[in-house]
């Protein structure tokens, strides 16, 4: 689990008293009362049902003496996972779309400090206001061979261009997200979900295998050596050797790398872009350039 | 990287995905959008709940600190540092054979919980001696807040994630089966040294069941011989010693001597783990005090009477009409109590020839008479002066039980009797009865009842009887010497003047206590007299030899001179001499000296300033 300072545990179980709705108060800096609904499971005759229960939690273990009875919220503790099992039940999808807020003189300042050669095209004609669809999928991958670790990762896809941005819940930063699909004109996505799924489970294989590989070649020396161990036990028993090879598979199971991947939640996403269509050169052709506030990218095509 | 043992292809991560793309379809076609608060909150959940890694703080303590606070709990430094070798360089696979009492099941059950914080441990199976599945599930409850299901009956072995189990239970066919068909992240199995041989079912089941981590729990891997401990190492690791011609080869002079002690040392190392009671792990002092009492002139003669018919027997050897067994019983039962003396000679009485039976008769009508033991008044002296302190009473016969159970009903003392015969739920009512309730202040135990019990919160102890092996007197007193126990511990041996029990009790308590000082080893002793079966039979044949009582002191100092060589020359081998370095040995600690019968007259402390008279 990860490590959490008392104040950050507090802060989240806050976060998430607010988004179940239920009411809270901070005692003091230590202490807090939280009234929440708890599922009752079915006792004898009597049927599940809801009931109303007042917690009091603290999150340092020091304070826990002061406050006899009150319930330590650190991870690992029950009631730490009792909020994030409950939290399963929500998020798991969403449907939100982004508002651009800069204004015109704004964004041509941005772009020209990302593509200073566009800089000659200035003073840029009023752009069109467009949102372009996103997929953002947020999965935990489990490295597991005979250890684990676990990792976060959050995967956006453009459902236009099909590339595949990580760490797209962070790239995202506070931008302010409203529900629903966005008032402007949404780009025609190139890219079913389907295929957007497609395109996320090629990444990820690429991300597996090119990464850094030592957690593999160190199962590897450990199964070894463990195979190595079992085969000197029956080495000189050759009627054994059925139990053996049912070992070493055994072994195989528990040290062979295997990434699991569980999906935490889906977001499909409409991100604000703006299009300048920028007036035909030489060539005759006219130029689009497409600026994406959120990112801060800018993309020219033809 | 280059290797003989795998291929590239076999080391190559595959990806497997947990989740249905089509359920995922499903979702988004519902529309079941949630606010972006929640779907963020979400992930935070999620990041939280990530495994990252052992650092080198536990979980256990900030989680469980509260409990431990409430329950008086401290985890000894030797505990922790057990937890973090197994978690950290074992790897989850280790033998822990702590002394008697250090406390092995709490390291345990630390060590699962970790696993269970961690989210390593989800379906975890605990073997146990059935007399100690439900400590085992009091233990994990009230102090690791662990609630294990106990297997019974039909039961249903894939339902449940926290199992505790008897091995008798497990290793039925049926049970059997389903088990070995099943993968656990964590076995555990308690009493270990009960499985050495590979070719009991025992072994074999463990051996089968498939296990990520696994925990053997034993405080005696070594007894008999080498090949014992080189069973169990191999059950946790097969191959850690080679297999067994190699390790006969490389490490075993004959079968209780090592060679290349120290390369087997730190083969064992990374195997298993020892803590024993020294300079580090302290426990409060052991105050031992004999009771000496002369019979009753009716007592004197049934003990004479009983003593000489079994002498007169034992010499007849194979064409004696009752088996040596019995004989030996009947002898110890004679020194306990009437009444225990009774109940032998009456189905000796039953199967006898006639002119055995009527010799028999007699016996039984001589104890018969008998209404009341010289014992009890002592007894009943003892509980009177330590006041409202909790006793615990042993003794190795039902009868006499009952007699003292009776005895002291009579005088108004509230006891409860603690026997092996009694269902697990009952033995759990009653001594939960005896630690909370303050009218019940005696326990009598018997010997089989108490085995593996924690009684802790308890400090006196009576041996009314005196078993005939020291291992099992250790065994009695570690019910209460243990950690844990924060007072001094008081011991009363009663013993019958004239009896073999008071030459034997000097046997044990002057010569083989003295070795224990000197050498400062209570294990070796403790192994010496579990591989000594023959021990009983010894003492035996040194009364039967005896014409009288001078001559029985003198075999019994031969023998005893006899054990104290065998142990100087450290005949036989210890686990404690495979695991430390030879300047590892603990010291004795001063304040465990032994209690002797001559000093037992200045060494007991008050409250219990008993005068050495006959009552």
């Amino acid at each position: 689990m990860a490590t959490l300072t008392p104040e950050e545990m507090k802060s989240f179980i806050i976060e998430t008293l607010e988004v179940s709705g239920a009411s809270y108060r901070q005692v003091d800096k230590d202490l807090l009362l939280a009234e929440v609904t708890v599922e009752i499971p079915p006792l004898f005759f009597d049927p599940p049902r809801l009931e109303k229960q007042t917690l009091n939690l603290v999150f340092d273990p020091a304070a826990g003496v002061s406050y006899p009875g009150a319930e330590l919220v650190i991870p690992g503790s029950y009631r730490l996972n009792w909020f994030i099992d409950g939290l399963r039940a929500r998020g798991n999808y969403t449907l939100q779309h982004f508002n651009y807020t800069p204004t015109p003189a704004e964004a041509e300042a941005a772009i020209g400090r990302i593509r200073p050669e566009l800089r000659k095209a200035f003073p840029l004609p009023t752009p069109e206001e467009k949102a372009r669809p996103f997929l953002l999928v947020n999965y935990v991958l489990s490295y597991q061979t005979d250890e684990l670790f676990e990792e976060l990762a959050s995967l956006g896809v453009d459902m236009v261009s099909g590339a595949v941005t990580p760490d797209f819940l962070r790239a995202l930063g506070e931008a302010e997200a409203a529900p629903g699909p966005p008032g402007t004109e949404v780009e025609v996505p190139n890219y079913a979900l389907e295929e957007a799924f497609t395109l996320l489970r090629q990444y990820l294989n690429q991300v597996v295998q090119t990464r850094e590989p030592r957690w593999i070649e160190e199962a590897r020396a450990r199964y070894e050596e463990e195979l190595t161990c079992l085969y000197q036990y029956y080495q000189e028993d050759r009627r054994d050797f059925g139990d053996f090879q049912s070992r070493a598979r055994d072994l195989y199971d528990k040290f062979r790398p295997r990434v699991l991947v569980r999906l935490v939640n889906v977001g499909l996403l409409y991100l604000p872009v703006l299009v300048y269509s920028l007036p035909a050169g030489e060539s005759g052709a006219k130029t689009l350039l497409r600026y994406h506030p959120l990112f801060d990218q800018v993309e020219v095509s033809k | 990287m280059r290797s003989f043992l795998t291929t590239e292809e076999e080391f190559t991560p595959r990806l497997e995905f947990l989740t249905d793309p089509a359920e995922i379809m499903k979702g988004i076609h519902r529309q079941e959008w949630d606010s972006w608060a929640a779907f963020r909150l979400r992930v935070r959940a999620e990041k939280i709940a990530l495994f990252t890694g052992f650092d080198d703080e536990l979980l256990i303590y900030p989680h469980l600190h509260e409990r431990w606070r409430q329950a008086g709990l401290v985890p000894y430094p030797h505990q922790e540092a057990t937890v973090k070798r197994v978690i950290g360089e074992l790897r989850g696979r280790a033998i822990l054979a702590d002394e008697v009492g250090l406390g092995k099941t709490i390291e345990a059950g630390m060590i699962i919980k970790e696993y269970c914080l961690r989210g390593l441990a989800k379906k975890i199976l605990i073997l146990t001696p059935a007399s100690l599945c439900r400590q085992w599930a009091a233990e994990l409850s009230q102090k690791f807040a662990l609630y294990p299901v106990l297997a019974k009956g039909d039961f249903d072995w894939k339902r449940y994630d926290l199992v505790i189990a008897s091995l008798d239970l497990a290793k039925q066919e049926k049970h059997r089966q389903v088990i070995e068909s099943l993968y656990y992240d964590l076995l555990v199995v308690d009493e270990a040294h009960k499985l050495k041989n590979p070719t009991t079912k025992n072994w074999q089941l463990v051996s089968r069941i498939r296990k990520k981590f696994f925990l053997l729990l034993t405080a005696t891997p070594l007894q008999n011989d080498l090949k014992e401990l080189f069973n169990l190492i191999s059950l946790l690791r097969p191959g850690q010693l080679g297999s067994y011609r190699t390790f006969r080869r490389q490490f075993m002079a004959d079968k209780r001597t090592a060679k290349n002690p120290e390369e087997l040392r730190s083969l064992l190392s990374r195997v298993m783990i020892r803590n024993k009671r020294g300079p580090q792990i302290k426990l409060p002092p052991r105050r031992v005090a004999t009771m000496p009492l002369t019979l009753s002139p009716e007592e004197k003669e049934l003990y004479e009477r009983v003593t000489a018919f079994v002498k007169e027997e034992y010499r007849k050897g194979e064409g004696a009409g009752v088996n040596p067994l019995t004989l030996i019983t009947l002898q110890r039962e004679v020194c306990s109590s009437s009444f225990a003396a009774a109940t032998t000679l009456f189905h000796l009485s039953r199967k006898a020839s006639e002119t055995e039976a009527e010799k028999i008769v007699a016996l039984m009508e001589l104890s018969g008479r008998l209404k009341e033991n010289t014992k009890m008044n002592l007894v009943e002296e003892i509980l009177r002066q330590t006041g409202e302190e909790k006793v615990i009473i042993f003794t190795e016969f039902l009868a006499t039980q009952r007699y003292i159970h009776a005895r002291l009903k009579r005088k108004g003392i509230l006891a409860l009797t603690f026997d092996g015969s009694m269902s697990a739920s009952k033995k759990d009512f009653t001594l939960g009865r005896f630690r909370r309730d303050p009218a019940h202040r005696v326990l009598i135990c018997t010997e089989s009842g108490g085995e593996g019990v924690n009684l802790q919160f308890c400090r006196t102890m009576i041996n009314y009887d005196l078993p005939w092996n020291p291992m099992r007197l250790e065994q009695r007193i570690g019910r209460i010497h243990r950690l844990g126990q924060t007072r001094e511990v008081y011991v009363y041996n009663l013993v019958s003047r004239g009896t073999i029990e008071e030459h034997l009790l000097r046997l044990l308590m002057e010569k083989i206590r003295l070795f224990e000082m000197v050498i400062g080893d209570l294990q070796r002793v403790v192994n010496f007299f579990a591989r000594e079966k023959s021990f009983e039979a010894r003492v035996m044949g040194a009364l039967v030899a005896a014409e009288d009582e001078a001559d029985l002191s003198r075999n019994l100092e031969r023998l005893g001179e006899e054990v104290l060589t065998r142990l100087a020359r450290n005949e036989g081998l210890s686990v404690d001499d495979l695991m430390a370095a030879p300047d590892d040995l603990p010291l004795p600690s001063p304040a465990e000296g032994p209690g002797t019968q001559r000093e037992a007259k200045v060494r007991v402390p008050a409250p219990v300033p008993l005068a050495e008279q006959d009552r």
